[in-house]
């Protein structure tokens, strides 16, 4: 039987839990039904012993170790376990339409197709939500996922190839090919938001070393740390209303705290004067809102969102 | 940021983006985020996606920059590029890899 393994590098337990259920609830059963063997993992790339194993029925954990220090060294481990397709998905990645996932398999047909690329990274196939064929991946030189600098030399003018950019582009080399999903079409059915880990390790990493208020300064002049700050308050309105617990707590057990509190993300917001800068943001804003407003839907609940900017 | 004499002192709380510090600075604790550090002392704070291109790193976090040449003696490697823009994961600091 073709077995697919569907595996994400996590380090907060409470994001896993609403990754898992979208996962278990829409992806799982899609893949099923198409003969396959799903196999579900998730990485726990910090705070491994958080992750409550009761509240996760149907995983197979692993943890970082020799060998798979981080989630850049779980890539290239999980590539070496045993499956025929591989799917990584992102912690802050949802499927709201496992169908339509499944549904995109027959690619696989063409045997030159070598992955497919549900969720884009500026128009190019990104690792978000990367389906791969593992006989296609794994010849290549290793390490086979993890990001890389070419031409250091010339920093910063060099090229920073994020997880699975230069595998993608050493696959199209030798001929093979990247079904790679547009945003437009992603967004219809996938809820994807970004950032929403890297903003709650930042905060860890950069209070530790350098203060909270580094942390508050760097996030406030930071349009991606202001829209990640942003979706961790709406992925916190779902999280509370499906677990009935507060999200991205701090150590003292603040809601939001591990993240930026609404109230901090509300003053990072008013000390900014620059209208075009306010207005992305907004447009960002409503998309994350559209998105969260799906998921609610999905999980057949009402969401009260709190209001952030003026005029909403 | 202030010069105690000897030289520049970055201290806790400070935060600098694409600036450059020459061999006279010691940083106690400020975040450094795409930053050049061209010789001085790293003795706290942050480093990240910056180019280290010289001095000592002696304690604080380096993440996600080019650790280009100078002297690992301590501090914490959460990930970053060695001179090739290979990748090396958590822990894998210049000092245990002994390549610099």
């Amino acid at each position: 039987m073709t077995r697919l393994l569907i595996a994400s590098p996590h380090r907060y337990p409470d994001l896993a839990r609403l990754w898992h259920r979208f996962v278990m609830r829409d992806l799982v059963p899609a893949f099923t039904r198409l003969h396959l063997e799903v196999e579900v993992n998730i990485f726990c790339d910090a705070n491994a012993g958080e992750f409550r194993r009761e509240l996760f029925p149907g995983i197979c954990f692993s943890a970082s170790g020799p060998g798979m220090r981080d989630f850049m060294e779980f890539y290239d481990g999980t590539l070496q376990r045993t499956c025929d397709f591989l799917l990584f998905l992102d912690a802050d990645t949802f499927f709201l339409d496992g169908e339509w996932a499944a549904s995109q398999f027959e690619a696989f047909r063409d045997p030159r197709v070598a992955a497919i690329s549900f969720v884009p990274r500026k128009g190019a196939p990104a690792i978000f939500a990367l389906l791969c064929r593992v006989e296609s991946y794994r010849p290549l030189v290793a390490p086979v996922f993890a990001c890389r600098y070419e031409f250091p030399e010339i920093w910063p003018e060099g090229i920073n190839l994020q997880p699975g950019d230069f595998a993608a582009r050493e696959l199209l080399r030798s001929g093979y090919k990247i079904v790679n999903f547009g945003a437009e079409e992603a967004g219809q059915h996938i809820a994807n938001f970004r950032g929403t880990t890297g903003i709650r390790a930042s905060r860890e990493q950069i209070i530790r070393a350098a203060g909270e208020k580094a942390f508050q300064k760097s996030v406030a002049e930071d349009r991606a740390c202001l829209v990640a700050a942003y979706d961790n308050v709406l992925l916190g309105c779902l999280y509370e209303a499906l677990c009935g617990e507060a999200f991205a707590c701090d150590e003292a057990g603040v809601a939001l705290g591990g993240s930026m509190t609404l109230a901090e993300l509300r003053g990072a917001l008013e000390d900014l004067r620059d209208g075009k800068f306010l207005e992305e943001l907004r447009e960002r804003f409503q998309l994350s809102r559209r998105n969260i407003l799906r998921m609610a839907e999905r999980e057949g609940i009402a969401l009260a969102i709190p209001a952030l900017l003026a005029n909403g | 940021m202030e010069n105690d004499g000897n030289g520049l002192v970055l201290n806790l709380g400070e935060l600098y983006r694409r600036r450059k510090f020459g061999p006279d600075a010691v940083n106690r604790g400020a975040a450094l985020f795409e930053c050049e550090w061209e010789g001085g002392r790293f003795e706290a704070g942050l480093f990240m996606g910056g180019m280290f291109r010289a001095g000592e790193f002696v304690g604080g976090t380096f993440l996600g920059g080019i650790f280009w040449e100078g002297t690992w003696v301590d501090g914490i490697w959460e990930g970053g590029f060695d001179r090739s823009g290979i990748y090396h994961s958590r822990g894998d600091s210049p000092g245990t890899r002994g390549s610099v």
